[in-house]
């Protein structure tokens, strides 16, 4: 009965990103009483079976709070996490396409016959599909090389990927590129060390690299957490100019949902390795339906000074529990109101995990409360 | 609202600098300030605007190579500054004013237990036995929204909110009627910086204890705060009742800044930014520091240092376009 209503991303040719069932694991280590007591072994259920797509041109924010799995499964989907078990679908260009054919045979591909499946290639035969799959940190202290300057941070990936015939070809595409991240002149840019930049500027760096080698889909892990109020708005609408520019799309990885209000086509909101509500932007923030969702939207800070004497009314209790013992049934039910409001549900909530179902037109929720028959 | 035998601490025309290699760094010159009793002010702004700077001067831990250059502190009517280092550790630092540091959360020893964190702070600085002292960080952790027995957990057994509410009961351990709080919450999740919030309100409202809160976050300075400071490159370019502000800001600045927050509720404003980056302290742009990023600058901005003007009811803002109306 709920199954048919139950999420199945879709995989049409104008997918860009087709995630299914995604799964990353870490294993801890046993301890000497574990391996003498031959303890089965301990994961860290970073993300959880996972699915998602992101169709060409499209943004889908992934949100949640810190650990929640949201920057692993960014990781995972370039494959820089291996993932225990799952589909990655990206649909390169053609040429990327026929090279990693070329490569690995026809088995990578998916049905559809233009999508590869990134976790069945070979970590050698990766490059090729790097070059369209790019992704920008957090830190933009962390992530230039203090000893590179701006020029050699730019070359690099032209140089790895054998882009640009001559020297003069590649200084013109870094010059581009810098042009197309706002750092003019060029040449003032160029020459310059991360440390003689400001922390908006080296986040322009950062932007420059991601996208200086043309790819399709750019992975923004909290690309604007960093960086002060103020500069925040204008890197943001910059990444906008660039989506259009260069047909780009995101998965932009945020925990601030008020930010997505201004950037994201679709959300999905992850809380302990899973996506527990998915939908259009709007309509998740006007009308969310699954409690965890309602109490991230309820706990942001409201610049309402005439009710600052107020207390907040917060929709959860408890705090996030470990990745590793994760509780049974619906994940969040140790930390769940509603279900502390309807006892009743207990027996379901409890037990069985809530698959993630059509509530409204695209709008899905994994939780018993409309999941039930 | 009432008069100024209600003010608590009244700062006047401070200066830090911090005298580097490079030059001089006015991180904070020349700010005016007053919090009275039972209020919370909200100290905004950018990273480097000073913000932090101005609460270490406060404590007077400016740290190397930093020095308060001038001004006055007074505190229920004692000049702060004019007062000897021991007098300072004896009479103020933590009993009359503690702070709640940027990060604190993260440096708590992790090889001692909650409890004797703060049993520690009443030996020091009241010569509490040990067993007293845990009994009253028994009582402090209730407070704070723990349970008391956390004071047998060590630092790791705690999550981020918890070790959070621990250093807020460090702060408020010698019952300071002043608490200076920096980034109370910027490492933490929405939800728990929620409850953070929800907790420094409920230490206003039932203890009466008034805080600064400095953050660069403006929309939670703003839930929370009965009046603002907003500080730029280490002066203030406006201040007053946050309601005021919020509803009407005057300078520049802030009108900028306000409308860079992304915003859930309501209609969808186009998000707009600050062109330009914050100035070096060393060698700020003379006039208004804000002029070279400021969108309504006139000649007389690049000029002369705006003057701070009084608006209406405790607002000042210093603008020339405010001046000269």
């Amino acid at each position: 009965m709920y199954l048919e209503r139950a999420y199945n991303p879709k995989l049409d040719h104008d997918t860009l990103l087709y995630v299914r069932d995604l799964r990353v694991w870490f294993p801890l280590r046993r301890g000497l009483k574990e391996l003498l007591t031959m303890a089965p072994r301990k994961y860290v259920r970073a993300v959880d079976d996972v699915s998602f797509t992101i169709k060409e041109g499209e943004i889908l924010a992934l949100v949640g709070e810190s650990g929640c799995g949201k920057t692993t499964t960014g990781r995972a989907v370039l494959r820089l996490e291996v993932p225990a078990s799952g589909i990655v679908g990206f649909k390169p260009s053609k040429s990327v396409l026929e090279e990693v054919v070329e490569g690995e045979g026809d088995e990578v591909l998916l049905e559809t016959k233009v999508h590869v499946n990134v976790t069945k290639v070979r970590p050698s035969n990766m490059r090729p599909l790097r070059r369209e799959m790019q992704i920008i940190f957090q830190d933009p202290y962390a992530s230039l090389n203090p000893r590179h300057s701006i020029l050699s941070a730019l070359m690099e990936p032209l140089e790895v990927h054998g882009i640009g015939g001559s020297r003069e070809e590649r200084m013109e595409m870094v010059e581009r590129a810098l042009e197309l991240v706002k750092l003019t002149p060029p040449a003032d840019f160029m020459y310059r060390y991360p440390h003689q930049l400001s922390g908006g500027q080296r986040q322009r760096v950062a932007i420059a690299r991601a996208i200086i080698l043309r790819p399709k889909l750019v992975v923004a892990d909290e690309p604007l957490s960093m960086l002060d109020a103020s500069i925040r708005a204008d890197m943001l609408k910059l990444m906008m100019e660039l989506k259009e520019e260069l047909g780009l799309s995101y998965l932009f990885i945020t925990h601030d949902i008020a930010l997505t209000r201004y950037v994201a086509n679709r959300i999905a909101v992850m809380y302990l390795g899973k996506v527990v509500e998915l939908g259009p932007t709007e309509e998740v923030i006007a009308n969310p339906l699954h409690p965890y969702t309602k109490a991230l939207i309820k706990a942001l800070p409201e610049p309402e000074p005439s009710r600052r004497r107020e207390l907040r009314a917060l929709d959860i209790k408890g705090e996030v529990p470990s990745a590793v013992n994760v509780p049974t049934g619906c994940r969040f039910h140790p930390r769940c109101l509603e279900l502390e409001r309807a006892p009743r549900m207990a027996g379901m909530c409890k037990a069985e995990e809530p698959p993630l179902v059509e509530v409204d037109k695209d709008h899905y929720a994994a939780c018993w409360l409309y999941a039930k028959a | 609202m009432s008069g100024t035998k209600d003010l608590l601490l009244e700062v006047g025309d401070l200066r830090v600098y911090y005298f580097t290699e490079k030059g001089v760094v006015k991180a904070v010159d020349g700010v005016d300030l007053s919090i009275r009793k039972g209020e919370i002010l909200g100290l905004a702004g950018e990273s480097g605007s000073g913000k932090s700077t101005l609460g270490y001067a406060l404590m007077r831990l400016v740290p190397h190579p930093g020095r308060i250059v001038g001004g006055t502190v007074r505190f229920n009517g004692e000049d702060l500054m004019m007062m000897s280092e021991e007098d300072f550790e004896r009479k103020i630092r933590w009993k009359g004013i503690s702070m709640v540091f940027q990060g604190a959360m993260n440096v708590l020893n992790p090889v001692m237990k909650v409890g004797d964190h703060i049993a520690e702070i009443l030996r020091v600085h009241m010569g509490l036995p040990k067993q007293e002292g845990l009994k009253r960080a028994r009582e402090l952790l209730i407070m704070v929204g723990l349970d008391p027995e956390k004071v047998n957990s060590y630092p790791h057994e705690l999550s981020g909110g918890m070790k959070q509410r621990v250093v807020i009961a460090m702060a408020l351990a010698l019952n300071p009627p002043l608490v200076i709080a920096d980034e109370p919450t910027s490492a933490l999740d929405v939800v728990v910086q929620a409850q953070i919030l929800n907790l420094l309100k409920s230490l206003q409202r039932e203890r009466g204890i008034s805080m600064i809160l400095i953050s660069h976050d403006l929309s939670l300075l703003a839930e929370i705060s009965d009046s603002l400071a907003i500080m730029y490159a280490g002066k203030l370019v406006e201040s007053g009742p946050s309601d005021a502000i919020y509803r009407d800001p005057l300078h520049p600045y802030t009108i900028g800044l306000l409308k860079s927050i992304p915003r859930l509720r309501g209609e969808k404003f186009e998000l707009k930014g600050i062109p330009g980056e914050p100035p070096d302290l060393a060698n700020p742009p003379p006039g208004c520091r804000f002029y070279p990023r400021c969108s309504s600058a006139m000649d007389v901005c690049k000029g002369g240092v705006p003057p701070v003007v009084e608006v209406d009811n405790e607002r000042r803002v210093a603008c020339w376009m405010v001046a000269k109306r």
